[in-house]
């Protein structure tokens, strides 16, 4: 039994506090999946208050055998994130780095005017190739995990995150070099 | 400054993220404020749509229920259309 699953047993026996534990276990993760995907700082706790909430809701139905709790968490960000999306159309930019670490003052500007299109052109993508793109890059998540959460197969996940990074890509057209 | 260096800065910056401190105690006390709601006697609507949204056992317990009511319905006035027409007949 792993410490997670001893957890999720004492919650579920009635130990409330215990899941304090899983919250500031995966409380920045799961903030900063919403963050990413909704672009707006000012709810993206809200909205993962109401993960949290819901998952506590949820949890006598959450079963182990049928994937892992932060599959199961993920993909409870993912619809939420989705109805938050579709109650506020947002469409604004991430403030630029306050410590850029550039050393010449022109790189910083080119750099900063860089993330923000960068940041423009994620907003714009397909929801779907976002979100494939936010839990594989900004979460690292494994591809086959992410197919669990968005029940998708594998092949599905890594299409949207190459044509994601594709488009992202276009953004740095005349730069040298290319994005790994 | 090549691409895939600005694209991993970015990625980098991305993947910081400020917590609020209370962040933690504000989802613990709609935790706690929950299970003092759940405490309410079972008869309340809320805690009954709660039970039977989040129970696949409840919600299928639920259906059943209904589906042999349905049943015992339809067996009742199947009955009684019956004994009419052997009355009558």
């Amino acid at each position: 039994m792993t410490e997670e699953t001893g957890i999720i047993r004492a919650v579920l026996e009635g130990d409330t506090e215990s899941f304090r534990l899983l919250v500031q276990k995966y409380q920045k993760p799961i903030i900063r999946m919403i963050a990413n995907l909704i672009n707006d700082r000012h709810i993206c706790e809200d909205v993962a208050q109401e993960v949290f909430l819901a998952a506590y809701k949820k949890l006598p139905s959450f079963d182990p055998a049928r994937s892992s709790f932060s599959t199961w968490l993920f993909t409870i960000t993912r619809n939420k994130s989705i109805n938050a999306m579709k109650k506020k159309r947002v469409l604004s930019v991430s403030n630029p780095p306050e410590n850029p670490d550039f050393s010449e003052p022109a790189d910083s500007l080119i750099r900063d005017e860089l993330f923000v299109k960068l940041d423009r052109a994620l907003q714009s993508l397909n929801p779907g190739h976002k979100r494939a793109l936010v839990m594989a890059e900004f979460e690292n998540l494994p591809y086959e995990q992410i197919a669990q959460i968005e029940g998708v197969r594998i092949g599905t996940i890594k299409s949207r995150i190459n044509r994601a990074k594709q488009r992202l890509r276009s953004v740095l057209d005349g730069i040298d070099g290319d994005i790994q | 400054m090549k691409d895939h260096e600005v694209y991993e800065s970015w990625r980098q910056e991305k993947r910081q993220i400020d917590v609020s401190r209370n962040f933690t105690e504000r989802v613990m006390n709609e935790v706690h404020q929950c299970e003092q709601s759940r405490k309410i006697p079972l008869i309340k609507m809320e805690r009954l749509i709660d039970l039977i949204s989040f129970h696949p056992l409840a919600k299928t317990g639920l259906v059943a229920a209904g589906a042999a009511t349905g049943i015992a319905r339809l067996i009742i006035m199947i009955n009684a259309i019956l004994s009419n027409g052997v009355i009558n007949g």
